[in-house]
C-alpha cells in the first residue's frame, strides 16, 4: 500500500492508470489475452482415434485429403 | 575646513568639505552660503521633521571609495516629507542618498541635462533618455511633482532657498535604476534642468563604518503613546505608528492626520453600509506566501470609468517601517490577490507587458483599463489617503499574476506598479483563521490559474511517454509476430455442393512453445469475384484434444452502377483466437461455397441468365474437343462462344453455368500483434487528458466571456 502511495505521489493517478494499461497491453501481447473468439471444446482421444472420428495425418501414415 | 560665525546668531558654522557651498546653523537654523570669501545668510529653515532613519551627519561608509554623510535636506510635496542625504566622497565628488519610507536611492549629479523635456510636457510614463559617461539610459517618468524644501542640516553642495518650490520628475529604469530631473523653481529655464542618475540600494551596500555609527536617539514611541481622536477624543490605536500618516477614528469615523502633532481631523467619513462588513478585521494577523502580515486598513475602490465594478483592498504590513513592507490583499468577486509594489522601470511593453519575477519572465496581456476612486476607507495608512482619491488602472494578467499600473490623477502625478499573486481563497481564510466559508467566485478572474492546465500538462506528458512505450511494445511484438506460420492451400469445386466429404485435416504442425500461450491468427484469403467462400476452422491440440473453432467468410462484390464503380467486402479476412496453449496442432477445415451466383432479379444474372430461388441459372454448351475442331473449321466458333459460353468467373459444368473454382489460402500464425487492442487501450488512456483539455478550454472560454 505504501509502495502504491509512493508511486501515486510520483506519477499521479493518471500515471498509475496509464501504467496499468501498458501492463495490460504487455500481457495481451505476450500471453495472448483477449476476448474469447469462436468456440472452445474438446475432442477426447477415444473419439479422435476411433474409426469415423477425427483422424490425423500421422495416425494413418499416409496422405489424406478429407473424409469423415 | 572653514569655520565662520553665523550671520544671525554668531554661533559657529562649519564648512568641512571643499564642495560644500552652504551650511545650516545648528542653533538658529539659518542657511549660510559661501560665496568666495563672503558668507551670506539665505534664510531660515524649519526644525527637522521627525523621520526615522538609521543615517545621521558624520556617518562614514566604505562604499564608492569612502564617504561621509555631511548634510541633509528635507523636502515635502504635501503628502509627506522625506530625507535626502548629502554624501561627500573621499575622492572629492559627492552623491545624494534619497530616503523615502524605508527605500534608498543613491544618485550622482549629471549636471545640466540640455535635452530634457519641458516640465509641462512631461507625462507619467513618458520615456526620458539620460546621457551618462557609460552611455545612454532610457527611463520613464513615474512621478511629477512640486516639492518644497522645509528643513536642512549640515552642509550642502549647492545653494537652496528655504520654502522655495522645487519642480522635479522622478524616473525609473530597468533593474532598479533611478533618475531625477530637477527643474528648479517655477519659471526656471529648461536649460537649467539638473539631472541625477543612480540606483535603488539597500542600506547594507553602503558599508557603514560601525565606529562612526551612532544609534538614533530613542523617539517617543507613538505606539506607547495614547493617541486620541481630535474630534471625539476616542482612543486611536496605531499598529504601524512610525509609518502611518492617516488613521480613521473607529468611533466618530473621522479621518485623522497623524503624521505630525497636534493630530488633525481632516474629514468625517460616512458610516459603512451593512454590505461592507469586512472579511478581515483590522489588526488580524495571518501568514501568506511565507510572510506574516497584519491587516492595517481597508480601502474600497469603485470603477468610475471603464465599466461597473468595485473591490476591496486590505492594506497588509510585514512589520517593517519601509514602503516595500506594505502589501495589498485585493478581494474582488470572491478572488484573492496578494499585491506587492514593484519597480515600474522593470516593466516593459504596453499591451503585452514583460516582467521578471523571481527569475521567471512573465508575459502579461492587458485585460482592463479603468478609472477608479476610493469610496470607503477604514484603518491606518502610510500615505495621505482620502475618500475620492482617483487613479487610472492598467491591469495586465497571466496565469497566477496580475500586474497593475496605477496612475494617480490630480495634481500629484505618480505612477505605481504592483504585482499581484493569485491566492486560493480557502488558504487565505485558513491563514487568517477565519472559520467561515470563503465567498463564492462570481466570475473567472483574468489571472486565476486554470485549475485544469497543470493537470493537462502532467497528463499530456504521461500520455506522450505511455504512447512511446506502447509503440515500442507494438514494435517488439511485431518483430516476433508470425514466428510460427502454417499455410494451407485450398480450392473450391465448381458445380459441386459443399458436403461433409470436403472437410479436410491438415498435417500436424507446431504452434508456439509448449507451456506458453499465444493469440493465434487464422487468416483466409480467397480470390472471389462477386461471390463468397467460408470455412469453419478447428484448431485441434494433438496432445490435449482441446479444440478452438472459428468461422471465416471472405466475400467480395463489385460492379458499376450509373457509371460509378463500387465494391464491398474483402477477399481476405482474419480472426484471432486468444489464449491458445503452445503445442502440436492439426487444423480441421470445413469449407463452404456457392455453386451458382446469388441473385434477386433476372437482371442480376446477365442477358441470358434467369434468377430462380435466389440463384442464377443459365444453360451452356460445353463442346467436346472434336466438336470444337469441327466448329473451328466451319468458322462458327464465334457464334458458339457467344451463345453457349458463361460469364466471366463462371464455367460450364454439365450444361449449366456455375461459379469457377476459387483458390484460397488459409494461414495459421502465432504470435500475432494485437493492433486493435492497442488502439482501444491507447484511446482509453487518451480519454482522460482529452477530457481535461476539454475542461481547460471550457474554463478559458468562460474567462473570455467573463472579462469581455
Amino acid at each position: 500500500m505504501e509502495y502504491l502511495n509512493r508511486a501515486r505521489k510520483f506519477l499521479g493517478w493518471y500515471g498509475l492508470f496509464c501504467g496499468s494499461i501498458l501492463v495490460l497491453d504487455l500481457l495481451i501481447e505476450t500471453r495472448g489475452w483477449g476476448f474469447a473468439a469462436g468456440e472452445r471444446g474438446e475432442v477426447p482421444m477415444s473419439v479422435r482415434h476411433s474409426p469415423g472420428g477425427y483422424r490425423s495425418y500421422h495416425f494413418w501414415h499416409q496422405g489424406l485429403h478429407g473424409g469423415k | 575646513m572653514a569655520t565662520v560665525g553665523c550671520p544671525e546668531c554668531g554661533a559657529e558654522v562649519r564648512f568641512t568639505t571643499p564642495g560644500s557651498v552652504l551650511s545650516v546653523c545648528t542653533f538658529c537654523h539659518s542657511v549660510v552660503a559661501r560665496r568666495g570669501l563672503d558668507y551670506t545668510k539665505l534664510g531660515k529653515v524649519a526644525q527637522l521633521a521627525e523621520i526615522p532613519s538609521p543615517l545621521h551627519i558624520g556617518l562614514r561608509g566604505r562604499a564608492h571609495g569612502g564617504f561621509q554623510v555631511v548634510g541633509r535636506v528635507q523636502y515635502d510635496h504635501g503628502a509627506g516629507a522625506w530625507n535626502e542625504w548629502y554624501l561627500a566622497l573621499d575622492s572629492g565628488r559627492w552623491l545624494w542618498l534619497a530616503e523615502t519610507q524605508g527605500r534608498y536611492y543613491l544618485s550622482m549629479p549629471l549636471g545640466i541635462v540640455s535635452d530634457a523635456p519641458r516640465f509641462e510636457d512631461v507625462r507619467i510614463g513618458r520615456t526620458v533618455r539620460l546621457t551618462l559617461p557609460d552611455g545612454e539610459k532610457t527611463l520613464r517618468a513615474i512621478e511629477i511633482h512640486t516639492a518644497k524644501l522645509v528643513s536642512a542640516e549640515g552642509e550642502l553642495p549647492f545653494e537652496v532657498v528655504p520654502d522655495e518650490p522645487l519642480r522635479y520628475v522622478d524616473l525609473s529604469g530597468a533593474k532598479g535604476s533611478f533618475g531625477t530631473l530637477d527643474y528648479g523653481a517655477p519659471g526656471a529655464e529648461p536649460a537649467e534642468v539638473q539631472g541625477y542618475f543612480g540606483q535603488q540600494v539597500r542600506p547594507d551596500t553602503l558599508q557603514i563604518d560601525k565606529a562612526s555609527f551612532e544609534p538614533p536617539p530613542p523617539r517617543p514611541a507613538k505606539a506607547g503613546k495614547r493617541m486620541t481622536c481630535p474630534k471625539c477624543s476616542g482612543a486611536l490605536e496605531l499598529r504601524a505608528p512610525d509609518a502611518s500618516m492617516r488613521v480613521t477614528c473607529p468611533y466618530c469615523r473621522s479621518l485623522v492626520d497623524v503624521s505630525s502633532e497636534p493630530l488633525k481631523a481632516l474629514a468625517t467619513l460616512k458610516a459603512p453600509d451593512e454590505e461592507l462588513l469586512p472579511i478581515f478585521e483590522l489588526g488580524a494577523k495571518g501568514t501568506l506566501l511565507g510572510r506574516e502580515y497584519t491587516v492595517l486598513g481597508r480601502i474600497r475602490r469603485v470603477i468610475t470609468k471603464g465599466g461597473p465594478g468595485e473591490w476591496d483592498e486590505y492594506l497588509l504590513w510585514t512589520g517593517e517601517p519601509s514602503d516595500s513592507a506594505f502589501h495589498y490583499l485585493i478581494v474582488s468577486g470572491g478572488h484573492f490577490t496578494l499585491a506587492e509594489p514593484i519597480n515600474y522601470g522593470d516593466v516593459s511593453g504596453s499591451n503585452l507587458k514583460m516582467y521578471t519575477h523571481q527569475g521567471k519572465q512573465l508575459m502579461l496581456r492587458q485585460v482592463e483599463r479603468c478609472t477608479t476612486k476610493v469610496s470607503y476607507i477604514s484603518g491606518e495608512f502610510p500615505w495621505a489617503i482620502e475618500v475620492g482619491e482617483a487613479v487610472e488602472v492598467d491591469d495586465s494578467a497571466t496565469s497566477g499574476y496580475l500586474l497593475s499600473i496605477e496612475k494617480s490623477l490630480g495634481q500629484h502625478q505618480e505612477l505605481n506598479a504592483t504585482l499581484g499573486t493569485y491566492l486560493d481563497s480557502a488558504e487565505v481564510f485558513r491563514a487568517f483563521k477565519i472559520d467561515r466559508k470563503p465567498p463564492r467566485k462570481e466570475y473567472v478572474a483574468p489571472h486565476q490559474p486554470n485549475p485544469h492546465s497543470e493537470r493537462w500538462l502532467r497528463q499530456k506528458g504521461v500520455l506522450f511517454w505511455a504512447t512511446l512505450t506502447m509503440v515500442g511494445l507494438l514494435g517488439w511484438s511485431c518483430g516476433r509476430s508470425g514466428h510460427y506460420t502454417q499455410t494451407i492451400p485450398l480450392r473450391t469445386l465448381p458445380g459441386v455442393e459443399p458436403a461433409a466429404e470436403h472437410v479436410s485435416i491438415s498435417e500436424p504442425f507446431d504452434l508456439g512453445k509448449k507451456g506458453q500461450q499465444f493469440a493465434v491468427q487464422a487468416r483466409l484469403r480467397a480470390e472471389v469475384e462477386n461471390s463468397w467462400v467460408a470455412t469453419d476452422i478447428s484448431l485441434i491440440n494433438e496432445d490435449s484434444g482441446q479444440v478452438y473453432s472459428v468461422s471465416l467468410e471472405a466475400s467480395y462484390y463489385h460492379g458499376v452502377d450509373d457509371g460509378e464503380s463500387w465494391s464491398e467486402g474483402s477477399r481476405a479476412v482474419d480472426q484471432v483466437v486468444p489464449e491458445v496453449p503452445g503445442g502440436r496442432y492439426v487444423v480441421r477445415v470445413e469449407p463452404s461455397w456457392p455453386v451458382n451466383q446469388s441473385c434477386s432479379y433476372n437482371s442480376d444474372c446477365g442477358i441470358l441468365g434467369t434468377c430462380f430461388s435466389g440463384k442464377c441459372t443459365r444453360s451452356c454448351y460445353s463442346p467436346t474437343a472434336a466438336t470444337n475442331q469441327a466448329l473451328a473449321s466451319s468458322g462458327l466458333s464465334m457464334r458458339v462462344s457467344g451463345l453457349g459460353s458463361c460469364q466471366t468467373g463462371q464455367e460450364c459444368v454439365a450444361g449449366q453455368c456455375v461459379l469457377s473454382a476459387v483458390p484460397m489460402n488459409l494461414t495459421i500464425r502465432c504470435p500475432t500483434t494485437r493492433y486493435g487492442y492497442a488502439f482501444w487501450l491507447w484511446l482509453l488512456m487518451a480519454i482522460v487528458p482529452a477530457w481535461t483539455w476539454f475542461r481547460m478550454r471550457q474554463f478559458e472560454q468562460q474567462r473570455t466571456e467573463d472579462n469581455s
